[in-house]
């Protein structure tokens, strides 16, 4: 099992395919397995894809500490330090779109092209655990709260219907080695504390931001709809793509789009 | 029955008075009704006080609207209670998250507050903002009502209490228990506490005041414990009167009345 120590904590990492690296940053306390569901398959034909799992997920070390997407940032240029990958392709997702920003702007020579996939720079006023979410998995308990969630925010009500093999497929991914709570509290707290609103016009290398037109679900004051148009209107070289009667959960279902997007991005 | 209600604002505050002579308003701890006080301190005081009980927006039989709350908002609350009462001035008594309430009456309104007794309770939380991980990891892992009941237990009794008086115990948990405050507002409540802040205010509060903590709220799992928050208050307010329970734990009130009671007419009487 691929383990590098970094921080005084070992990241569980996984290497697929040669060529340019390209990172895949995964959501809030989710760990680098889903992105074998599709991204591996798809991008490792051409590059050489680097999955991980953020300290408190997965293989990876769960330190009792506080958390900050920096913390996150830090642990990931010390995984690319160790596999000698510079100038990456870097795609992330929700929370591992906020530790995108921060790589491309601390780590600038890391960063050859960013993909911020339905993620922000920050979460205005609601610092902290979220109200909403705590009321939510308390009365319906972690794993039911997680499912539930998941597919609420993840897809449409239509396609829920229409496919519910591809979100069972996708939920045997995501709730298999599900976080312990703490974990998952503290990589929220992480999360809802992250703030690059102000940074956004430093962030220099060609960006794509992508979203699905249907992800609006209000969890706090900004929903992913929202904040893509900030992200767009503050990074200079950046491109947004809308992508069409799609919520949270696009790359783990229903990808071709995305990829389609993203493949004409690194490819200009 | 009709219930006696005050309109505050956007919420209708439920309250009940008891007994007669000067007035004693009692605030409870976090999310918890002004029911509690019925099981022990209502009986005694209001054999010579007017006793008002009330329970907080968002508990007991108060209306319960979806918005932030702060303990600014309970003691606006509390004051238009006093106002239909037409209560002058009252001896004011908060356990708790109470007590923080009880501050801010004190200080905003001090005609109200002829003296004060602050029973296990504190100033602010240092770095405590937002709903805290360990409270929440407990909530979820356990479900709300263990959470409460287990999380009651281990700070509000000893050992030795809980071992030897559990009937006692279960008297205190069917009151506190029934009629539990949904979740969404028991974390209102939470988040309210973990908001207030009077502690570059503690000179201000000038009428005679009685810190009171048990000798056992020291849990050192937290960053800063009642004993410590009490040192606080008792050095922070210029009239007050520091008085330690021996072998208690927070909820004193359910688990030595006698010695609680004793000490509150000695501290009334002075």
């Amino acid at each position: 099992m691929p383990k590098v120590k970094v921080n005084d904590i070992e990241i569980y990492y996984e290497e697929h395919g040669k060529g340019r690296p390209m990172v895949f940053l995964s959501e809030t306390a989710c760990d680098g397995e889903v992105w074998k569901i599709n991204q591996v398959e798809e991008f490792s034909k051409d590059y050489r894809v680097i999955t991980f799992d953020y300290r408190g997920t997965g293989q990876s070390s769960k330190p009792s500490v506080d958390y900050s997407t920096k913390m996150f940032c830090d642990d990931l240029v010390g995984l690319m330090d160790y596999l000698n990958a510079e100038d990456a392709i870097v795609v992330g997702h929700s929370m591992g779109g906020r530790v995108a920003q921060l790589l491309a702007l601390d780590h600038p020579k890391k960063v050859h092209k960013l993909v911020l996939a339905s993620t922000g720079a920050h979460y205005p006023q609601t610092k902290g655990l979220p109200l909403k979410i705590m009321q939510e998995m308390i009365e319906w308990g972690y794993e039911k709260y997680e499912r539930d969630h998941t597919i609420l925010v993840g897809w449409t009500e239509d396609y829920v219907k229409q496919h519910p093999e591809k979100i069972e497929a996708y939920l045997k991914v995501r709730m298999h080695n599900l976080c312990p709570v703490e974990f998952y509290l503290r990589h929220l707290i992480a999360r809802q504390s992250h703030d690059t609103s102000q940074r956004l016009k430093d962030i220099k290398q060609p960006t794509l931001i992508l979203v699905g037109d249907g992800d609006q679900n209000m969890t706090s004051e900004i929903n992913h709809r929202m904040s893509s148009e900030i992200l767009v209107k503050g990074i200079p070289n950046s491109k947004l793509v809308l992508l069409p009667n799609e919520r949270h959960s696009y790359f783990f279902s229903n990808p071709d789009v995305a990829h389609r997007a993203i493949g004409e991005f690194i490819a200009k | 029955m009709i219930m006696p209600t005050v309109r505050s604002k956007d919420a209708e505050i439920y309250y009940e008075v008891h007994g007669q002579g000067q007035p004693f308003l009692f605030f409870s701890e976090t999310a918890c009704s002004g029911e509690i006080w019925q099981l022990y301190q209502e009986p005694e005081f209001a054999k010579d006080h007017m006793v008002i009980i009330h329970d907080y927006r968002g508990t007991g039989r108060s209306s319960k609207p979806s918005i932030d709350y702060t303990t600014r908002m309970f003691c606006d609350d509390a004051v238009a209670v006093l106002d239909h009462l037409k209560v002058k001035d009252a001896i004011v008594l908060g356990h708790s998250m109470g007590g923080r309430v009880a501050q801010l009456l004190a200080l905003d309104h001090p005609e109200r507050v002829k003296k004060l007794i602050l029973a296990s309770t504190g100033a602010s939380f240092p770095g405590g903002a937002g709903l805290p991980l360990q409270m929440c990891k407990e909530m979820i892992e356990w479900g709300y009502e263990k959470y409460l009941r287990e999380h009651t237990i281990q700070v509000g009794f000893t050992d030795e209490f809980a071992k030897s008086q559990p009937q006692r115990l279960e008297e205190f948990f069917k009151v506190r228990l029934a009629n539990l405050a949904p979740v969404e507002f028991y974390l209102r409540h939470v988040l309210s506490r973990q908001g207030h802040d009077t502690s570059a205010r503690l000179k201000d509060i000038r009428m005679p005041t009685l810190v009171l903590v048990g000798e056992n709220e020291g849990d050192p799992k937290v960053v800063m414990t009642h004993r410590m928050s009490s040192d606080i208050l008792a050095q922070g307010i210029p009239n007050a009167k520091f008085v330690m329970l021996p072998k208690q734990k927070h909820n004193f009130f359910a688990s030595d009345p006698v010695t609680v009671h004793k000490a509150i007419r000695e501290f009334l009487s002075a």
